[in-house]
């Protein structure tokens, strides 16, 4: 809903509340809120052990921070009384309430913001919040599109900027990270960069989780493989200053140059460089907000589809094991850093320069030579803002024209589409065509068509079977009597939901009637059972609706070429 | 603090810290049961009780012995941890004992195991109390801070907050957790009102 007319002058809070890298994606949904309400006063409430991220942030007048680690502290060390950790929300409540906000809009996906959300008392809320109930709503179906995306996996989401706008009702096709340079910071780069022309590559070794990381050992080795194939170029290791050590590390008996920066200065550092090497940090972020060329390795719990570089062009490396990505909450289960071995420095430097030198025929055939050990992905951000994640040098299969043709349905879902008079089936369909031939450039058309009209078959079935499966549905209301009939429902419905999970064109709604399945309350009524049912498949059924849409569009679109 | 065990004639051991008896050299296990009887009303009806003392873990048995209680134990003379998981590991593993711990830290230490999820009950191990008075009066004033009854008198003038704590039903000599507080919440019924909310925001801070 772009209604700039309507909320113009209005007052908004944006709550971002997790992580660095998280408040910098979230910078995204700020720009897009400035740019649809030009007038508006918009304000955001981070965690205060990142405030310093704020110098960087433009189009925000106001920062609050939630000091959580003081609070902690003072919850959990009897020095405190409990008091003082409740007076200190209630100070920060207050300063809220003050600001009588139109909008508050939670990108956090978590309890505390919810709670924290409802303190601050505006009618007019987006993202998780609690009502005085102590129930919890999220407002849009992308918020709960998050909230049912939350494990890692390795299914193709989406990026959390791109929910993030959506949800917000902020989504226009410019939804990029823009930050502001300091001056602070323009003087440490400038002084640090003796040689104006020279090409500059920058490592960043140092991570939040050690799991997501390579040792110092091995990023000496890739500094110095990159450092041989790129001789003209300087090579700068990045990190904070309480990561001097493995700079020094790195760098001993090199003519690598260690930088140790503050927040502002490395964005100017980034700013003024050409290559960025990194794991998924906050950095990378930072880094998206400048031209500088990122090659980003996605390892441990690394989820580079929802938190990948979002800008266009990017690379991701990702090393091929079954663990990955893993959880965030747990240690690395296997012997060894296996995700991490398998991507090789001989990968990574020949990468840095097919990037330098743009040659997109040689990123396509590292993909193809290092298929066994990793996957190779560029990131792309199409004409109406969404930004995706395809692995370079995949063979043409259905499954991954399946995985694609899934995820722009779910869109067209949650998008509700399928409401709409007139629906935006053949931007979407143009989008999709045109990502799939940037997967596949060499497929003929008839490849293509053949492939599509395969696929065409396989969810008319589907659909026949929902159809099939709703009647059933109207069937159990008459015996509604019989329990044994309802429970041999579910279990042939648990069969056929475990079919198509399989199958990664009907991959995400196989999986929303399975956990409905899951979901269903022992001993429920079998009203209450039969009514979860027809929901979920009515679903299911205007899913694959969308998808033949799409696919016999895709078959007119690839035919027009001809 | 000098640590010896004697041995009883069914084959029992018996500490004595400074050259103190802290148990009955007669029969330890009668003495305990005595203090229990004499104890078991404050105790009857908890889940969770905080011992002061592991002492030769008489008393703790017998707690066992009457209910499945959680037990958490403070302990002052930490070398008596090791010689307790030597000579009754049955029973050691059945608790958990905190020694060696400041007392600003002790606290904290009995929150994360879980000490002040639900309603408790304080036992006091006389005899371990009287060789280490001052280290157990300590203790009882940091957890005294945070009992409802102190937190009351902290609230001041602010009206709100003291009848949100007055409409929650907990005993006044309880250390209020946050877990406490929001099972107090949810059988209070009533919604939350902004006191409320805020108790719930810090509740996560400790999830």
């Amino acid at each position: 809903m772009d209604d700039s007319s309507r909320v113009g002058g209005m007052k908004i809070l944006v709550v971002s509340l997790l992580r660095l890298g998280d408040i910098l994606l979230s910078t995204a949904v700020l720009r897009s809120l400035k740019r649809q309400n030009p007038n508006a006063e918009i304000h955001i409430l981070i965690n205060g052990q990142f405030k310093s991220v704020a110098t960087l942030i433009p189009y925000v007048s106001k920062v609050f921070c939630f000091d959580r680690d003081g609070l902690q502290h003072m919850i959990g060390t009897p020095d405190h009384s409990l008091l003082e950790a409740y007076f200190r929300i209630e100070d920060l409540v207050e300063k809220l309430q003050v600001e009588n906000y139109d909008k508050v809009i939670n990108l956090t996906h978590n309890r505390l913001s919810g709670w924290l959300t409802a303190l601050v008392g505006c009618k007019n809320t987006q993202g998780v919040v609690y009502n005085s109930e102590g129930r919890f709503s999220v407002g849009s179906r992308w918020f709960e599109y998050l909230n049912d995306n939350t494990a890692p996996s390795l299914n193709n989401v989406f990026h959390f900027v791109d929910v993030f706008h959506y949800g917000a009702e902020v989504a226009t096709p410019d939804r990029r990270i823009e930050l502001k340079e300091g001056e602070a910071g323009r003087v440490f780069a400038q002084n640090l960069f003796k040689n104006p022309n020279a090409q500059r590559i920058v490592l960043q070794p140092g991570t939040n989780e050690k799991k997501k990381t390579f040792g110092t050992k091995k990023w000496k080795n890739i500094a110095s493989l990159v450092a041989q194939t790129q001789p003209d170029a300087e090579i700068y290791i990045l990190g904070a200053p309480s990561e001097q050590n493995i700079l020094d590390e790195i760098c001993e008996g090199t003519k690598f140059i260690p930088v140790m920066a503050s927040l502002e200065e490395v964005f100017s550092v980034l700013q003024l460089s050409h290559m960025l090497i990194t794991g998924d940090t906050s950095i990378k972020h930072l880094a998206t907000g400048t031209k500088i060329k990122i090659l980003e390795i996605s390892l441990g719990s690394s989820e580079l589809r929802k938190t990948g570089a979002y800008i266009s062009g990017a690379i991701i490396l990702q090393g091929k094991v079954p663990c990955a990505p893993c959880s965030h909450r747990t240690a690395c289960t296997q012997k060894t850093h296996e995700c991490a071995d398998k991507v090789s420095e001989e990968l990574i430097a020949l990468t840095v320069g097919a990037m330098l030198r743009q040659d997109e025929s040689a990123l396509r055939m590292l993909a193809h030579e290092f298929r066994d050990e990793a996957t190779v992905l560029r990131t792309q951000i199409n004409t109406q803002g969404d930004w995706a994640a395809y692995e370079l040098g995949n063979r043409f299969s259905q499954d991954e024209i399946g995985r694609w043709i899934d995820r722009t349905s779910s869109k067209l879902f949650l998008e509700k589409t399928h409401e709409k008079q007139i629906g935006e089936f053949g931007s979407e369909g143009l989008e999709l065509k045109v990502l799939l031939e940037n997967i596949f450039p060499d497929q003929s058309w008839r490849e293509w068509v053949s492939e599509l009209k395969e696929m065409e078959k396989q969810v008319i079935w589907f659909e026949e079977q929902i159809v099939k499966l709703l009647g059933r549905l109207k069937e159990i209301l008459v015996r509604m009597d019989s329990g044994t009939y309802l429970d041999r429902y579910i279990s042939e419905l648990r069969q056929f939901c475990e079919k198509v999970e399989m199958t990664p064109l009907f991959q995400s709604y196989g999986k929303q009637i399975s956990l409905i399945l899951d979901e269903v309350p022992t001993g429920a009524a079998p009203f209450v059972t039969v009514k979860h049912l027809r929901e979920q498949l009515g679903t299911a059924h205007q899913r694959t609706k969308i998808e033949l849409k799409l696919i016999r569009g895709l078959q007119t679109g690839f035919m027009e070429v001809v | 603090m000098e640590l010896e065990f004697i041995r009883l004639e069914d084959n029992s051991w018996i500490p004595l810290l400074n050259k103190t008896l802290i148990h009955s050299a007669v029969n330890p296990q009668r003495e305990a049961s005595s203090f229990i009887d004499h104890e078991w009303g404050n105790l009857k009806d908890v889940q969770t009780v905080i011992v002061f003392g592991l002492g030769g873990g008489f008393h703790i048995a017998e707690l066992l012995r009457r209910k499945n209680f959680d037990v958490h134990v403070i302990e002052a003379e930490g070398s008596l941890i090791p010689a307790m998981n030597e000579r009754w590991p049955d029973l050691m593993k059945q608790i958990d004992v905190f020694a060696n711990y400041p007392s600003g830290q002790l606290v904290r230490e009995l929150q994360d195991a879980g000490a002040f999820t639900h309603a408790y009950a304080v036992l006091k191990h006389p005899a371990s109390v009287r060789i280490a008075p001052l280290f157990y009066k300590t203790i009882q004033l940091v957890l005294n801070e945070r009992t409802l009854f102190r937190l009351r008198e902290l609230v001041g003038s602010n009206e709100g907050l003291s009848q949100f704590l007055d409409s929650l039903d907990i005993n006044h000599d309880q250390i209020l957790t946050l877990p406490m507080v929001e099972e107090a919440l949810i059988r209070r019924g009533k919604g939350l009102d902004k006191e409320g909310l805020i108790w719930m925001t810090l509740r996560e801070l400790v999830v």
